[in-house]
C-alpha cells in the first residue's frame, strides 16, 4: 500500500480560554489518499478547524496535538515554519468560504494569483503572468485578460470563487482543502464552481478534503464520507453507500432534510442522544 | 387575502437606480401558504419589504383585506402583518431579554393588561418554557432565538405572517424543527404565510403554491405538486430543480448560469 | 458544542447570578453585571485605576473626618508659613500659612463636583444630538453635525476661556464652559454607533411593530451606545480635570479661598524653586487621579466594548 497523501491520527484541538479549556476536536482519524474526502458536521462539530490543524492554521490560543499528522511523510506536527511555509500553498493549499473575505481587496485578480505563484516557484514576470492567465482560463472565466485586472468587489461570488480556486490550483498542490466553499453563492452559481472544481481535480490527480455542513452536496461530489459530531468522527463511508449509513446522527441527518422527491410531513426530526458526544 | 398588483421597487435615481422588483403580480388566499423563490437579486426578499413598508412602493399596489396599505402603514396594518427575519443573531436586540423583547409589541399597541399571560403563551406555542422569559439573546442557540423571533412576530395575532429566509442560517437539524413548528403554527392559528427562499425544497415543504423570480421578475408561478411530479416547467425552474438533487456530473452545464 | 464548564462550581450568591435561567428581570441584569465585573476584576490595573477613584470618592465624602485642619483658615502668618512637609503638617503649608494636605482633600470635592456635573451635562447632550443624528439622517443630521464640527473646531480649554471670560469667573462657569466644549465628541461616538446599528434586522423588527422614533431611539438604540460613550467619558475624565485645573490656575475657575487643585498650582508657581511642595503636591494629585481615571477607562474598554479587548 502507497504512502498515503495524509496521515491523521487523533488529532485534537483545544482552545485554552480563561473560562476553562474547550476541545473542538477530540480524537479524529483518517487517511486520505488522491482520492474526494468529504467532511460533514454542522456548526460546532470541529469540521472547519480539523482543516485549519491540517494546514496549521488554527488560531491561537488553540492548541494541536496527534499521534500522527503527516504529508507525504512529513511529519506536520515537527516540521519546521519554513517547511510548513513551502508546503501550504504550494502542495496543500485551501479554498474558503466568502470570496469577498478571503481575497485581498486592494489587489486585482490577477495580481494576487501572480503572488501566489511567485511564492512558490522560481518564475519571472512574464512566466507567471502567462500561468495566472492560463489558470483563469482553466476556471472558465469568459475573457480571462479583463478579469485578470479587475479587484474583487468588481466580479460576482461565483467568479470571485472561481478566482479563488485559480489561485489556489496555480501551484498544481497535491491536496485541496474546500472549506464550504459554495456556502456563500447561489445554487446554480455553486454547480458551476464545483464543476470546475470536479474537473480540475480530476486533471491533476490530486487529493481533496470537501468540508461543508451540506450532506447532499458532499456525498453527491466526494469519494468518502467522514461524518462529525462534537468534535468526534461518528461515522465513516464510502459516498455511494450513504443511505446504508449505520449511525443515528447520520441517518437522522439524511432523514430530517426536505425533499422535492417526497412529502414527510411532519420532518423527522434529530433526537439528540448525548451518547453521541461522548 | 393579500393581493400584489405590478408591483415596482425601484431604489436610487439616475445612474445609481435599481430596479429591484418590476411588474411582480400575485395573490394568497386566506389561510395559504405562498412561497418567492429565486437567487440573490431575484427581488424576493424586496417584495415582503414592500409590503410591510421597510422598501418603498414604486409602481403598482398592494393590497391586504382587500384594502389598500397606506404609506406611512397604519399601527392596524401591523397587527395584521408581521415578520420573520433570516438572520436569527441580527433580529433580537442584544440588551434586551426575551420577556422585554416580547413585551414591547404588547406595549406599542396599548395592550399590557395580561402581558405576562400572553408573554408565557407566546413562548410556550413555540415550543420554549417559561424558563427562557429573562435570558438574553446571546445565552440562545440559533434556533432558540429563531423561535423568539417567531414568538415575537406572533403576540400581535396577525393574520399575515412574512417569512424571509427563515431557516437559511440555522444547522439543518434545526431547520426541520422550525419548519415543523411553521407549519403546525400556521395549522394551529389559522394564519397566512408568504415565505421567501432560494431553497426550492423548503418551499414545496411548506407551501402549496409559488413564485419563481429572478432579477427582479416573476419567470414561473407553481404548484409545489407540480415541482415534485417533475411537471414541464420553464427551463430556469428546472435548473433550480437540478440544482437542488445535489450535484451531479452527468448533468447538462446551464449555460444562462456561467458568467464573466 | 462540547465544551468544559466553569472551572469552579458556584454556590449561593454567584450560583443565583450565574444561573443561565433566570427568572426576573433584575437576576438577568445583575447577572451580566457581576460577568462584566469579573472580567473587569481579572485587569489589575483596572482594578488600581477603580480603587484611586473610589479613594477619591471617599476622600471627598469624608474630608471633615480625615483633615485635620481648615482648608481656608491658615495658621500663624508668621511661623506656619511655607513649612516643608513635617509631622504635624503632613504635605506642608503654603504662603498663607494653610495646610496643604487639608487643602488637597477638600480639593478632591471640588474636583469630583466639577467631573461628575460635567458629565451629567455633556454626555446627555451628546447622545441625544448623536443618536437622532444618526437615527433621521437627511438634513437634521447635516444640520446637528455642522453644528458638532464648529464645537469640535474650536480648542476646549481657548473656548472654555471664551466663556468663562464672557459669564464670569467661578466654579459653576467653568462647569458649564468644560460641559459645552465636552459633548461634541460624544456626538460624533453616539453617531457612529448608530450609524451601525440603524439597518439591523432587530431595528426593522421593531419597527414593524408600530414603534414610534422616540421609543426606537431611547429604547433600543441608546442601549447600544451606551458601552462606548462610558469608556469615552471616563477617558475625557483626565482631560476635564485638567482643563479644570487649566482654568483654575488662570484664575478663571474656583476662586480663592477655594482649594482648587489648579488654583493650588497656580499659587505654588511664584515659591517653585525653593518651597517646590506647593506647587508639586497638588500637582501630584492631578496626576493622581487623572492616571487613575484613564486606567479605569482603559479596563471599561477591554470589558465593554469586545473587539478593542485582547
Amino acid at each position: 500500500m502507497t504512502k498515503p497523501l495524509l496521515d491523521v491520527e487523533d488529532l485534537r484541538v483545544r482552545f485554552h480560554l480563561r473560562t476553562g479549556t474547550v476541545e473542538a476536536v477530540r480524537g479524529v482519524s483518517f487517511q486520505l489518499g488522491r482520492e474526494r474526502l468529504g467532511i460533514v458536521g454542522e456548526s460546532g462539530s470541529g469540521k472547519s478547524q480539523t482543516g485549519r490543524a491540517i494546514l496549521g492554521l488554527t488560531p491561537p490560543p488553540g492548541e494541536v496535538t496527534a499521534k500522527r499528522l503527516a504529508f507525504d511523510g512529513i511529519d506536520l506536527l515537527t516540521a519546521s515554519r519554513r517547511t510548513l511555509r513551502t508546503l501550504r500553498g504550494g502542495r496543500i493549499s485551501m479554498v474558503m468560504q466568502d470570496p469577498k473575505y478571503s481575497l485581498n481587496p486592494v489587489m486585482t485578480i490577477g495580481e494576487q494569483i501572480i503572488e501566489a505563484y511567485q511564492a512558490h516557484a522560481k518564475a519571472g514576470r512574464g512566466e507567471a503572468r502567462d500561468k495566472a492567465l492560463a489558470m483563469l482560463e482553466a476556471v472558465k472565466m469568459r475573457d480571462p485578460a479583463r478579469v485578470f485586472s479587475l479587484y474583487p468587489h468588481e466580479v460576482s461570488g461565483g467568479m470571485g470563487q472561481r478566482a479563488m480556486i485559480a489561485m489556489m490550483l496555480v501551484t498544481d498542490p497535491d491536496l485541496l482543502i474546500a472549506d464550504e466553499p459554495t456556502s456563500a453563492l447561489d445554487v446554480t452559481v455553486s454547480m458551476e464552481v464545483l464543476r470546475i472544481l470536479d474537473e480540475l481535480v480530476t486533471e491533476r490527480g490530486m487529493g481533496l478534503i470537501f468540508i461543508s455542513h451540506d450532506l447532499k452536496l458532499v456525498s453527491s461530489f466526494c469519494d468518502r464520507v467522514l461524518v462529525m459530531y462534537a468534535g468526534r468522527v461518528v461515522e465513516e463511508l464510502e459516498a455511494k453507500n450513504l443511505r446504508e449509513a449505520q449511525h443515528p446522527y447520520t441517518q437522522g441527518l439524511m432523514r430530517c432534510l426536505p425533499t422535492l422527491v417526497d412529502d414527510v410531513r411532519p420532518l423527522p426530526t434529530l433526537n439528540r442522544d448525548p451518547a453521541w458526544a461522548l | 387575502m393579500l393581493d400584489i398588483q405590478n408591483l415596482q421597487v425601484v431604489y436610487g435615481t439616475g445612474r445609481l437606480r435599481v430596479d429591484a422588483v418590476k411588474d411582480v403580480s400575485f395573490h394568497v388566499e386566506q389561510g395559504a401558504a405562498y412561497g418567492l423563490v429565486g437567487e440573490s437579486g431575484s427581488g424576493k426578499s424586496t417584495v415582503l419589504r414592500a409590503i410591510c413598508g421597510l422598501a418603498p412602493v414604486s409602481g403598482g399596489r398592494v393590497l391586504v383585506d382587500g384594502r389598500e396599505v397606506t404609506t406611512p402603514r397604519t399601527k392596524a396594518f401591523y397587527r395584521t402583518v408581521q415578520m420573520v427575519f433570516q438572520d436569527p443573531y441580527a433580529s433580537l436586540h442584544p440588551r434586551h431579554t426575551v420577556d422585554r423583547t416580547l413585551s414591547e409589541p404588547l406595549a406599542i399597541h396599548g395592550e399590557r393588561n395580561d402581558a405576562e399571560t400572553r408573554i408565557l403563551q407566546a413562548l410556550r406555542e413555540v415550543g420554549l418554557g417559561p424558563s427562557f422569559r429573562f435570558r438574553y439573546p446571546h445565552q440562545l442557540s440559533g434556533g432558540q432565538r429563531q423561535r423568539i423571533a417567531i414568538a415575537r412576530a406572533l403576540i400581535l395575532r396577525p393574520k399575515v405572517l412574512l417569512l424571509d429566509e427563515p431557516t437559511s442560517a440555522l444547522d439543518a437539524s434545526v431547520q426541520a424543527e422550525i419548519l415543523n413548528l411553521l407549519d403546525d403554527l400556521r395549522r394551529k392559528l389559522g394564519l397566512t404565510y408568504i415565505l421567501v427562499s432560494h431553497d426550492l425544497a423548503v418551499v414545496a415543504h411548506l407551501c402549496e403554491r409559488l413564485l419563481v423570480m429572478r432579477h427582479g421578475e416573476a419567470v414561473e408561478e407553481t404548484t409545489a405538486e407540480a415541482l415534485r411530479s417533475g411537471a414541464a416547467s420553464n427551463e430556469y425552474t428546472q435548473s433550480l430543480i437540478q440544482a437542488s438533487q445535489g450535484y451531479s456530473r452527468a448533468s447538462k452545464q446551464p449555460q444562462a448560469a456561467l458568467a464573466g | 458544542m462540547a465544551g468544559a464548564p466553569l472551572a469552579d462550581t458556584p454556590s449561593g450568591l454567584r450560583a443565583w447570578l450565574l444561573s443561565a435561567e433566570p427568572h426576573s428581570r433584575w437576576q438577568a441584569r445583575l447577572g451580566r453585571f457581576y460577568l462584566g465585573w469579573r472580567a473587569f476584576s481579572r485587569n489589575p490595573l483596572a482594578m488600581v485605576g477603580l480603587s484611586v477613584v473610589v479613594l477619591l470618592i471617599l476622600v471627598a465624602i469624608f474630608a471633615d473626618l480625615i483633615a485635620p485642619y481648615s482648608p481656608v483658615v491658615g495658621g500663624d502668618l508668621r511661623t506656619q508659613r511655607l513649612l516643608p512637609p513635617n509631622e504635624t503638617f503632613w504635605l506642608g503649608t503654603d504662603d498663607q500659612a494653610r495646610d496643604i494636605f487639608s487643602r488637597i482633600i477638600y480639593g478632591s470635592r471640588i474636583t469630583l463636583y466639577v467631573i461628575v456635573l460635567v458629565a451629567l451635562i455633556a454626555t446627555p447632550i451628546g447622545l441625544l444630538v448623536g443618536t437622532v443624528s444618526g437615527y433621521l439622517g437627511g438634513w437634521v443630521d447635516t444640520v446637528l453635525m455642522r453644528i458638532t464640527d464648529i464645537f469640535l473646531a474650536f480648542p476646549r480649554l481657548i473656548l472654555a476661556l471664551a466663556f468663562v471670560a464672557a459669564l464670569g469667573p467661578g466654579i459653576e462657569n467653568a462647569i458649564i464652559a468644560i460641559a459645552i466644549t465636552s459633548w461634541p465628541p460624544y456626538a460624533r461616538i453616539a453617531r457612529a454607533e448608530t450609524l451601525m446599528i440603524r439597518n439591523s434586522d432587530f431595528i426593522a423588527a421593531v419597527k414593524l411593530q408600530g414603534a414610534s422614533t422616540p421609543r426606537i431611539i431611547l429604547g433600543h438604540v441608546v442601549p447600544l451606545c451606551i458601552s462606548s460613550l462610558i469608556v469615552r467619558v471616563t477617558l475625557d475624565m483626565a482631560g476635564i480635570i485638567l482643563t479644570a485645573a487649566g482654568l483654575g490656575f488662570l484664575g478663571l475657575g474656583a476662586q480663592p479661598p477655594m482649594p482648587e487643585w489648579g488654583a493650588m498650582v497656580a499659587t505654588g508657581r511664584n515659591y517653585l524653586i525653593d518651597q517646590w511642595w506647593v506647587a508639586a503636591m497638588p500637582g501630584l494629585a492631578i496626576f493622581v487621579v487623572s492616571l487613575g481615571f484613564n486606567l479605569l477607562g482603559d479596563g471599561l474598554r477591554d470589558v465593554l466594548d469586545p473587539k478593542a479587548a485582547k
